[in-house]
């Protein structure tokens, strides 16, 4: 009978040290840059279709063909005045991402 | 219950007739014969010795002799136990820098997100501000269309005169 007490310990003493291995996950939120440039329609630059001289016919009186001048000359200024807006804006897309890069260059430099 | 039946020493020594009944045959005679039969009297004290060896293997044997059977050591536990903490501790270390890298890249992201959503809405407003230009120019164009026709020469050269004077056609040059 004592010889099963003896056998107790024994047999305990057999027994792995078996712990489960505790993995930790963790998920990390990872953002994906999409460069975007905005741009305007083409259609919004409102290129004028035609031009008021297209109009001039050669029995056209002299005062009509005048009119037709002022005007085209008219449409070419405010088209050119449209064009130079854009491109003014399009300046300030340019310069505004500039700056940020310039930023985050100087927060993070490589 | 399986019990062992205490069998007299006398009968299983070498070549007794009661030990060959346990022993192969060829193991009867000689010194594995004896032994064997020896364990057999003292099988209660074979076992514990080799519980004894086996747990002796277990605790404090290094090398790992039996490892291709699935019976492993402590200290070989341990050993592989002190390989995988380290590696653990780098993996832990590149996670914690992987983490501050990608917060680092995702505050930078959200900085162009915020600049991107700025600059389109500015990109609207310079599409209303075409439109309304256009129809500005449009409504210009059809006053000088239907405006009065010179009927003479010189009339028509005052009239391209006078739009450059009056300021109809003026070239701005403040940008």
């Amino acid at each position: 009978m004592e010889n099963r007490w003896l056998a107790i310990p024994l047999i305990l003493s057999l027994v792995g040290c078996s712990t489960a291995i505790k993995t930790r996950t963790e998920t990390v939120e990872i953002s994906r840059p999409v460069l975007y440039c905005p741009a305007v329609d083409s259609t919004e630059l409102g290129r004028p279709a035609a031009l008021s001289i297209e109009d001039i016919r050669p029995d056209m009186p002299a005062g009509e063909i005048a009119i037709r001048y002022k005007a085209t000359v008219r449409q070419l200024l405010d088209y050119i005045e449209r064009l130079e807006l854009t491109l003014e804006e399009y300046g300030k897309f340019n310069k505004s991402y500039d700056e940020l890069r310039q930023e985050l260059e100087l927060e993070n430099p490589e | 219950m399986i019990s062992l039946r205490k069998i007299p020493k006398a009968k299983l020594g070498p070549g007794s007739k009661a030990g060959s009944r346990f022993i192969p045959l060829g193991l009867v005679a000689g010194p594995v014969g004896g032994i064997l039969s020896a364990l057999l009297s003292n099988w209660k004290l074979a076992i514990f010795v080799l519980l004894g060896a086996f747990i002796f293997y277990q605790n404090y044997v290094s090398f790992e002799l039996l490892k291709p059977f699935g019976w492993r050591t402590l200290p070989g536990i341990e050993q592989e136990l002190a390989v995988v903490k380290e590696q653990i501790q780098a993996c832990e270390e590149g996670r914690t820098l992987l983490k501050q890298e990608i917060e680092v890249t995702n505050q930078q992201i959200e900085k162009w997100v915020a600049l991107s959503e700025k600059l389109q809405d500015n990109q609207a407003q310079l599409s209303t501000a075409l439109v309304d230009l256009k129809k500005k120019s449009t409504t210009e164009l059809e006053i000088i269309l239907q405006g009065p026709i010179p009927q003479t020469c010189e009339g028509a050269v005052k009239l391209l005169r006078d739009a450059v004077t009056n300021g109809e056609l003026i070239w701005k040059t403040d940008g």
